[in-house]
């Protein structure tokens, strides 16, 4: 079979448009890391189960290793490098919030488990905990047992309410 | 990294573009691409051409004509938060079962409909596969789950279809040959091998949801190993009504992944019309349904356990759709 | 009064995980890399007749292809006497999965594509996937070395068994067996290799032990080890399973050092699985003996490991599950004979949890004892369980174990004696304990050093051997050097895991980073500091006693004005010629004759932690799944360091050993091939299945251990499998012998027991 032709594809990834030339097989995940060096996305898996792939498009959680990069021209793809862009300070205070409620250790779920946390608390402010472990019900960790995951969320949501502050 | 094989792409303005495109050799629709892409990945499926079917098939709920038109290209991200009446809260309930939210916000209403059947034989990387002679659902002579069987036992586990067969649902089909609807049971074969009663360049548009009498309730459970990403081991959902007497006037049962189709259970029915689903009549319903089920060695769990917690699957959605039947009566009264 | 250890401050790494700025070996890339991908055997036992690469050489864009005819033939195993795995199979496969040739080509794409196209004919030999029908008669034989395909026995006698049963009141027999369990670290396995011109090897890779594999490296690619340098790299997890020498990081070499290039390995989940480490499944037997009054007095288990196709840690692993009894229990009679089997499978490793059949058995004994005897849970392990001064049967002494303290704590939180049987049908309560050893010896790898230097303007470097893999070693050692020289941690830069720079160290195995590295940090702290108040004692006109460092600042003890900064005693020193530099050495009291079949005896480890937990659960009767209501877990881990993360590995412990290890995780099999190797299929606990935990901290400062630290968060994941277990056992009235514990087990077993009361009545 002859190799398919490549296409162009114009994607907005963490507020910057790409204009690129790949393969229609290429992978969200694959562009992210090895066309635009953005490797806070991680392939766990990449067959959907990990969760280490998640990145945010149009506001919303997406396996990055299940979503052709064709599939998402003309939507916004927010990844972990793009978070703390936004904001004054050098980190998010979601990612914040990991960091002081010790929600990480080996970290290569972070990136997965803080963007499915902004997606959740962008539509629910105040969730309680049980909405919280259903939110990330497809993000795996293998670390933590999820105790300090669900704390620094917890602790973000109150960060972001302005009911505590960031020492 | 787990590859792609080499392939076209293709994203038809219109359905009647992506009808054509889909008349095409080697050519297969993608929407949500959670299920399809893993198939890619493992070798399972080889299609020379993707057709992304975005633009063709509608997205939403559209409530115009009595009922619900639920478009193909709906996410069940977007089904899960849809607050249903209790006559169709299986629906959704089915559709928050499904995987996981980041799963969710691209997995779409027809892919669910659509989804091949499953088997741990089969579902597994080509260098799996390679270590042992092709099993019918890849082509060759042999089954690996049920040895010496002569059919393909690969179990259906979509958990929509369940749901939306319990409703009474019907799927709006377009193809070369034009439109039709059909019985949302009647879109499978129960057929392992290929589980879609789908001709060729057919698409799934929508799941048409007819309007049900307030009188009614629905549920569906789920039996799975994790509160989150497993598919079924199995599962039920159930539609009861309730008639003046109080006591439940009709029902459907429809059991999920104890075999290659959702399958519907008259016994089970029966066992439910009329009674109160008092302790009895629901014991009753649940050995149908473990009767009606054909689960085999290839999905999570042993195949006596599916068969017997499919039971308590129907038991379950059957006191929760009669909560709800009851519960919309009283606030209807 | 510590300033900085004891101290739950946020862990220094975990603001590039946070922002995606870790990197892991993966997301490096080299200029002019390339990109390997492994020809693995899809047959569990074969002779290798032919291997034609010739059209995955033709294929554009491949680079090299190498086979066992490349490789030097050395072959692998942690001791001398286990080398049995070559790293390019040469003539023979003996599982699915070992690695038989390997590609360096431009694109991953085509590495993949040439791997297809590598023609091996193969001869099917019978193969063997049980390790009872690997011992039996007649099975095939997969080591021409190995009769009966027993790769390791460790026998272990002490006091007189035989005789000591007829001084018993209680005596049972139990039989368990646990499924294989698997790591799932969330990062695949990948190696990023660059041999140049010099004749020097860089290395990328998650690991364990830089060191480790540093050695193992040059062996095989027969170089010294000053050519082979592991750098550091953030690490997604190891749990046991990153711990020897794999084949990738000898390929990727390989391929390197042949094409002159960066060549880069990631794998495939699948190939995780299936071609790093698995856990050992294992059938236990055993016969324990007590006495009226609750007295452990006799106990005598055989276990049979499947050890997979190679040795690895065999000896090691082997003895583990035992050692671990031993310390926990008092027990004066005792036999063990554990046995590792070859079978046609994946290697096996250590994993966390090591030995959940083991472990729950002994626990599963004292509750069946206790309930004989007419005693509660609670007391007959108070009455057992090791203390403070106690030795053990293999004779290590005990310098600190809070084992009494841990026990009560989560008994008290839990109400335990209060819900003992009184608790609501299909209610149950369970307790487990264990204690876990702070390393063991490990030859000349079995210690560690570290250095401190400074800037002119004060900053401070450590330099240490340990490698983080996510459990916070690297933090642990900051926080003991921030202590020991009264330095803020903001100050001190770490270079860790780099073997280029950092001293030999043992690596993060057998949880010995806190006491070991973190003591050899200690003592180059403490060397630092004296350096630094000589240098100051001019300075300041005072006697180096007299000194003190704190805040970056050293003063006269009591006057605090009279003060000098950091930097200007660092400066001072560099001007009379005197660059301070702190060295420290540590290696643990253990008893280096002590080998792990010859001689099982002798010091084992310097300390010896323990943990206790409690679970409540409630199984739903109809189908068999357990609700963990609640965990309460105690730890005596020495002085917590850093308690938040102690808490973090406690958390993390009661996730993998206790809800993954008792109630959902087993790999599947079909012919010696591998059913579940990703997260769907194996199940991994999920943030909606994990309980509330309630952790306790019991620190027992040792008298070895960096302040009063010994290790955190191994005995958790293991007492709370026994907790698991036995609180499953409580609500349902029989133990359930097979693990894990899964849906359709419980349901069967609730079935069996409600079949023969039936009869009963
Ligand atoms: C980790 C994981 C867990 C999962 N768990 C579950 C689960 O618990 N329950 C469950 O039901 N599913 C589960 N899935 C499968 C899948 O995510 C869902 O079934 C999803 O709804 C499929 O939709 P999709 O849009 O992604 O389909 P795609 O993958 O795009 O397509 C699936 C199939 O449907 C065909 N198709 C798609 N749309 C149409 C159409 N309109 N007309 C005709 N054919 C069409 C495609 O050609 C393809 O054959 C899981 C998947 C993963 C990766
Ligand atoms: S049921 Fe048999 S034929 Fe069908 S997919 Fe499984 S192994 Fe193949
Ligand atoms: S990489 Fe595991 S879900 Fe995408
Ligand atoms: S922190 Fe290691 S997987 Fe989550």
């Amino acid at each position: 079979m002859s190799t398919p032709r490549k296409i162009v594809l114009a994607l907005t990834v963490n507020g910057q448009d790409h204009d690129l030339l790949v393969e229609p097989r290429r992978t969200l995940l694959e562009v992210l890391r090895e066309e635009l060096g953005l490797t806070g996305a991680k392939e766990g898996c990449g067959t959907g189960g990990c969760g280490t792939c998640t990145v945010l498009i149009d506001g919303r959680p997406a396996r990055a290793c299940l979503t052709l990069a064709a599939d998402v021209q003309g939507a916004s793809v927010l990844t972990i490098e793009g978070l703390a862009d936004a904001l004054d300070g050098d980190l998010h205070p979601i990612q914040r919030a990991f960091v002081d409620a010790h929600g990480i250790q080996c970290g290569f779920c972070t990136p997965g488990m803080i963007l499915t946390a902004k997606a959740l608390l962008d539509e629910n402010p105040s969730p309680d905990e049980a909405e919280i472990r259903q939110a990330l019900s497809g993000q795996v960790c293998r670390c933590t047992g999820y105790a300090k995951i669900v704390d620094s969320v917890q602790l973000a949501a109150r960060r972001l309410a302005g009911e505590e502050e960031t020492p | 990294m787990l590859r792609l094989p080499p392939t076209r792409w293709t994203r038809p303005p219109s359905l009647d573009a992506a009808v054509a495109a889909l008349g095409e050799p080697g050519a297969r629709a993608l929407a949500g691409g959670t299920d399809l892409v893993v198939a890619l990945k493992n070798r399972t499926g080889r299609p020379q051409c993707l057709v992304s079917l975005a633009d063709a098939c509608p997205a939403g709920i559209d409530t115009g004509g009595g009922g619900w038109a639920i478009g193909a290209a709906t996410t069940l991200w977007d089904l899960e938060r849809w607050t249903a009446p209790p006559s169709v809260a299986a629906i959704p309930e089915a559709a928050r079962s499904v995987a996981a939210p980041p799963i969710r916000s691209r997995a779409t209403v027809g892919g669910n409909l659509c989804l091949d059947t499953r088997c741990v034989f089969y579902n597994q990387s080509a260098f799996w596969r390679s270590g042992r002679p092709p099993c019918r659902k890849a082509g060759g002579e042999v089954c690996h789950a049920v040895p010496g069987g002569d059919r393909c036992h690969a179990v259906f586990s979509a958990d929509l279809p369940p749901a939306l067969a319990a409703v009474g649902a019907r799927v709006r089909v377009a193809g070369p040959d034009g439109e039709r609807r059909k019985d949302v049971a009647d879109l499978y074969t129960g057929q392992g091998l290929a589980p879609l009663a789908l001709a060729a360049a057919e698409v799934v548009l929508s799941a048409d949801v007819p309007a049900l009498s307030g009188r009614s309730g629905s549920a569906f459970e789920k039996i799975r190993a994790r509160r989150g990403l497993d598919f079924a081991a199995a599962s039920a959902a159930v539609w009861v009504e309730a008639g003046d007497d109080g006591a439940c006037r009709s029902a459907r049962v429809v059991l999920g992944a104890v075999d290659s189709g959702p399958v519907r259970v008259a016994r089970a029915e029966e066992a439910l019309q009329g009674s109160l689903l008092e302790p009895e009549a629901l014991e009753t319903a649940a050995d149908a349904a473990r009767r009606a089920a054909r689960p085999v060695k290839n999905a999570d769990f042993t195949p006596a356990y599916r068969r017997k917690v499919v039971g308590v699957a129907v038991k379950r959605a059957a006191s929760r759709a009669w909560q709800r039947a009851v519960g919309a009566r009283e606030a209807s009264s | 009064m510590s300033v900085y250890v004891g101290k739950s401050v946020p862990r220094r790494d975990t603001r590039l995980k946070a922002t995606g700025e870790a990197r892991y070996t993966a997301d490096l890339a080299l200029p002019f890399m390339l990109h390997a991908a492994v020809l693995r055997s899809p047959y569990p036992h074969a002779r290798l007749l032919r291997v034609d690469t010739s059209r995955a050489e033709a294929l554009p864009g491949v680079r090299a292809v190498i086979t066992a005819r490349d490789a030097s033939g050395v072959k692998w195993g942690v001791f001398r006497y286990t080398r049995d795995q070559e790293f390019l199979a040469r003539d023979r496969v003996r599982y699915i999965g070992e690695e038989i040739a390997a590609v360096a080509a431009d694109t991953e794409e085509i590495a993949q594509e040439a791997v297809a196209l590598i023609a091996v004919e193969y001869e099917r030999l019978p193969a063997v996937f049980d390790p009872l029908d690997a011992i039996a008669d007649g099975a095939p034989r997969i080591h021409d070395h190995a009769e009966r395909n027993i790769n390791i026995h460790v026998p272990i006698h002490v006091g007189d068994v035989d005789a000591a049963w007829d001084a018993c009141d209680h005596v049972h027999t139990e039989m368990t067996r646990s499924e294989e369990e698997s790591y799932f670290m969330t990062e695949p396995y990948a190696v990023l290799a660059h041999c140049d011109r010099q004749g020097t090897v860089e290395v990328w890779m998650p690991n364990a032990s830089p060191h480790t594999k540093a050695k193992g490296l040059a062996n095989a690619l027969e170089l010294p080890v000053s050519k082979v340098h592991v750098r550091h790299v953030a690490i997604g997890g190891a749990f046991g399973g990153r711990s020897d020498m794999f084949p990738g990081e000898y390929i990727t070499a390989l391929l390197s050092r042949k094409t002159r290039r960066p060549v880069r390995l990631v794998y495939t989940r699948e190939e995780n699985s299936i071609a790093v480490r698995q856990g050992h499944s294992m059938v236990v037997e055993s016969r324990f003996g007590f006495k009226k009054d609750g007295t452990l007095h006799a106990v005598d288990v055989t276990c049979h490991m499947d050890g997979g196709a190679y040795s690895s840690t065999g000896p090691i692993a082997t003895s583990v599950p035992f050692l671990c009894f031993e310390q926990t229990y008092r027990v004066a009679n005792v036999r063990y004979n554990g046995y590792r089997v070859y079978t046609n499978k994946p290697i096996r490793g250590m994993i966390r949890t090591h030995g959940r059949a083991w472990a729950c058995n002994v626990d599963m004994q004292l509750d069946l004892a206790a309930e004989a005897l007419g005693l509660d849970p609670i007391e007959i392990r108070l009455k057992n369980a090791l203390k403070t001064g106690d030795h053990t049967p293999t004779q290590s002494h005990i310098p600190s174990m809070a084992s009494h303290e841990t026990i009560r704590a989560v008994a008290e939180a839990s109400r335990f004696r209060e819900k003992w049987k009184r608790l609501p049908p299909w209610h149950g309560i369970g307790i487990g304990c264990v204690s876990v050893m702070s390393g063991f010896p490990m030859g000349i790898r079995g210690g560690s050093a570290a250095m401190v230097k400074f800037d002119e303007d004060g900053g401070v470097h450590l330099i240490s051997g340990v490698v983080d893999n996510g459990q916070g070693n690297e933090g642990v050692v900051l926080q003991i050097a921030a202590e020991a020289l009264g330095v803020p941690i903001d100050q001190i830069q770490l270079t860790a895991s780099a073997t280029e720079i950092t001293p030999i160290d043992q690596g993060a195995y057998s949880q010995a980073t806190t006491l070991v590295s973190g003591n050899a940090v200690r003592l180059a702290c403490e060397d630092a500091r004296r350096q630094l108040f000589e240098v100051a004692a001019d300075v300041l006109e005072a006697s180096a006693e007299d000194l003190e460092l704190a805040d970056g600042k050293v003063f006269v003890k009591g006057s605090p004005a009279r003060a000098v900064p950091l930097a200007k005693v660092v400066r001072s020193g560099l001007l009379k010629g005197k660059s301070v530099i702190g060295h420290g050495s540590f290696g643990p009291n253990v008893d280096q004759r002590r080998e792990w079949i010859q001689n099982p005896k002798g010091q084992l480890s310097a300390a010896f932690s323990y943990g206790s937990a409690v679970v409540e659960v409630r199984v739903d009767p109809e189908t068999g799944f357990v609700d963990v209501l609640d965990v309460w877990a105690s730890h005596d881990c020495g002085k917590a360091i850093n308690p938040k993360e102690v808490e973090g590995q406690m958390d993390g412990g009661v996730a993998m050993g206790g809800h993954g290890g008792i109630l959902l995780e087993a790999l599947r099999w079909h012919e010696g091939a591998n059913l579940n190797t990703n997260f769907l299929d194996y199940k991994i606990p999920l943030a909606p299945d994990m309980p509330p935990i309630h952790n306790f901290i019991v620190e027992a400062d040792d008298p070895v251990g960096p302040f009063g630290a010994k290790e955190g968060g191994l005995s958790i994941s293991m007492c709370t499998a026994q907790a698991y277990a036995n609180a499953i056992a409580h609500a349902i009235g029989t133990h359930i012998r097979e693990f894990p514990h899964t849906p359709d087990r419980v349901l069967d077993t609730i079935e069996a027991r409600e079949g023969t009361e039936d009869e009963a009545s």
